[in-house]
């Protein structure tokens, strides 16, 4: 009886610890993806934009890839000071999107929230002290670190070159720099 | 060494669990969380911040960058309208009307979620490059079989891989109200077969 009980609670310590590893995994595979794009993409880059040409059937940055979008990306970090972006903004689909480390995309802004033909962001760690804004938009990421991503709608392409020099337009630094 | 060898073995167990736990997740989940529509599916908040661990995990798994509502509806399929997966061998047939929202766009992809090479270079039709046909509907074809090009009634086609399984993706941006209240009945077009192979 005694044995019986001790192999009961054994197999149910060994269940819960399963369990345990098995929700760590699915709880840290996002922030690992992420990580893994920090690291393929961005790793000599952090703050520091990183443009794509048109995707085709070579690219392999991200599965399932638009090929009616124009992409840019920031890996930001705001550990030490606040990551300021700024860029021009399209007439046309025009989206920047904030992903946190565990890929939660916290905040969108496009171009039909802004009145302005460009646009500032000042984006604010978690331990970042929030200060007045004046000129530009105060978004506050979750994580230290994270992607900043900016869609352009490729439409017709008959605007493309325009969405080429908006790509130049962007900047993403640390306030500090 | 015994006794580590007991903790070795107990340290294999709880892996094991975790792994067929995980599995399991990875069978059942789709079928809990993602909405079907017909011959579509759908995550409803793929990239929101309050969606739960395993819809970020299966996002991770597929797209990392998904977006919050109400930026983007994202439908995929991998199936026609008899049930049957979409195959190069087959020509299909994609009708609808035109879709409530900002912009739209439909795109062939391989098996392995990567875009199918193609000598024309045209991976997606969205809805400023489609042609509309004179009722305000479209059709997008799909073949990979150069026979089939005979059988094309439409400006519109898509190539993709011959033998192989493919799927299509039905991104929407800023979509009408009804893509978030009336998910499953929202009207979406349809993708049948028109002839294979023989």
């Amino acid at each position: 009886m005694y044995r019986m009980r001790s192999l009961i609670n054994k197999i149910f310590i060994l269940l819960v610890l399963g369990t345990i590893v098995h929700l760590a995994f699915i709880i840290y595979f996002p922030t690992y993806m992420m990580w893994k794009f920090d690291r393929d993409i961005a790793s000599t880059s952090v703050n520091k934009i990183i443009h794509s040409d048109k995707v085709d059937s070579n690219s392999r940055t991200v599965i399932r890839p638009s090929p009616d979008l124009l992409y840019s990306v920031c890996a930001y970090d705001a550990t030490y000071s606040p990551v300021v972006i700024a860029s021009k903004v399209l007439d046309s689909y025009w989206a920047m999107s904030f992903y946190a480390s565990n890929s939660d995309n916290y905040a969108i802004i496009n171009d039909l929230d802004i009145a302005d033909d460009d646009v500032k962001v000042y984006l604010f760690g978690p331990n970042s002290k929030p200060t007045k804004i004046t000129d530009g938009y105060a978004i506050f990421s979750p994580s230290n670190k994270g992607a900043m991503l900016i869609r352009r709608f490729l439409g017709n392409e008959s605007n493309i070159d325009e969405l080429y020099e908006n790509q130049e337009t962007l900047t993403c630094d640390s306030l500090d720099n | 060494m015994i006794f580590a060898r007991k903790y070795l073995l107990y340290l294999i167990i709880i892996l094991l669990i975790a792994a067929l736990e995980t599995f399991i997740a990875a069978k059942i989940y789709p079928k809990i969380a993602f909405v079907k529509n017909d011959i579509w599916t759908i995550l409803p908040s793929p990239g929101d911040p309050d969606r739960n661990i395993y819809t970020r995990a299966a996002v991770a798994a597929v797209g990392t960058f998904a977006s919050k509502k109400p930026e983007q509806a994202y439908y995929q399929t991998e199936i026609d309208i008899e049930d049957q997966p979409l195959n190069g061998n087959c020509l299909y047939k994609l009708s609808g009307e035109d879709i409530d929202s900002r912009w739209w766009s439909i795109t062939a992809y391989a098996n392995d979620g990567f875009l199918i090479e193609n000598t024309e270079k045209l991976y997606s039709y969205n809805s400023e490059t489609v042609n509309f046909n004179a009722n305000g509907g479209f059709e997008i074809y799909f073949l990979g079989n150069n026979d089939f090009i005979t059988d094309v009634s439409s400006e519109n086609w898509l190539r993709v891989n011959q033998d192989e399984n493919f799927n299509i993706s039905l991104r929407i941006y800023y979509p009408g109200e009804e893509f978030f209240s009336n998910l499953k009945r929202v009207n979406l077009p349809i993708v049948e077969k028109v002839k294979c192979i023989e």
